[in-house]
């Protein structure tokens, strides 16, 4: 039953997620104002993309200021875990809410590009295009939730009238 | 498309809750189906004929143009 097969985590991960979300976030937005010091946190990396334009060697490892990347990894997984993670009632209806608010972040990020595109130039374009991967998981949260905020709300009028 | 499901619920005397629990979905699907703001898949639909021992066109019809 390859069709029913849905890949979503636990309903308690969207808890987790949300308490991860926000010392993340603060430190990916003071970080892209140039607040805080990448190299507060020192870690070894292994470098791909730079190598593959100059030297014959495919990778190299250096130390490298990791806050950044701890901080942009943990607001990504925070993010999975709030956008991914199963309601208490999941079912057919929440999936294709999913697919609707999937849909619309897509429409949305692909109006979003185009408007970086044409007004956003240079360094200020990279940060950017930087942000929209984070911006989509945003919006769909935000679509999701309130689309299904909706319609509990507007079961929640008829249960009386119709628990009778 | 139409639905008699609140009618048939009224014959059955069950609620959204317990017709919700029988056929494996939460109440707000059932409610969402009975206003007609969401379709339910072939599976569903069967499910809740199934349940009130009734064939599926009696629950679910086409309206004009569709």
């Amino acid at each position: 039953m390859i069709m029913k097969r849905i890949f979503l985590l636990p309903n308690y991960f969207k808890r987790i997620g949300a308490l991860l979300f926000l010392p993340f976030a603060v430190i990916c937005i003071l970080m892209l104002f140039g607040i805080g010091d990448d190299d507060s946190i020192k870690l070894p990396v292994m470098n791909l993309l730079e190598p593959l334009s100059s030297q014959d060697v495919w990778y190299h490892f250096h130390m490298s200021g990791g806050l950044v990347e701890i901080a942009m990894s943990g607001l990504l997984i925070s993010l999975c875990f709030i956008a991914l993670s199963r309601e208490k009632d999941e079912d057919e209806m929440t999936a294709q809410i999913r697919m609707n608010s999937f849909v619309w972040s897509l429409w949305a990020m692909a109006i979003l590009m185009t408007i970086g595109i044409f007004f956003t130039f240079g360094l200020d374009f990279l940060n950017y295009a930087l942000i929209e991967p984070f911006a989509f998981f945003i919006l769909y949260i935000i679509r999701f939730n309130l689309t299904m905020f909706r319609i509990r709300r507007d079961s929640t009028g008829h249960k009386t009238e119709d628990n009778r | 498309m139409k639905n008699r499901i609140k009618v048939q619920r009224a014959i059955a005397d069950i609620t959204q809750q317990a017709l919700a629990e029988a056929v494996g979905v939460s109440r707000q699907t059932i409610n969402s189906i009975e206003s007609g703001k969401y379709i339910p898949s072939t599976l569903l639909a069967l499910k809740i004929a199934h349940h009130f021992a009734v064939p599926v066109e009696e629950l679910f019809s086409l309206e004009e143009g569709e």
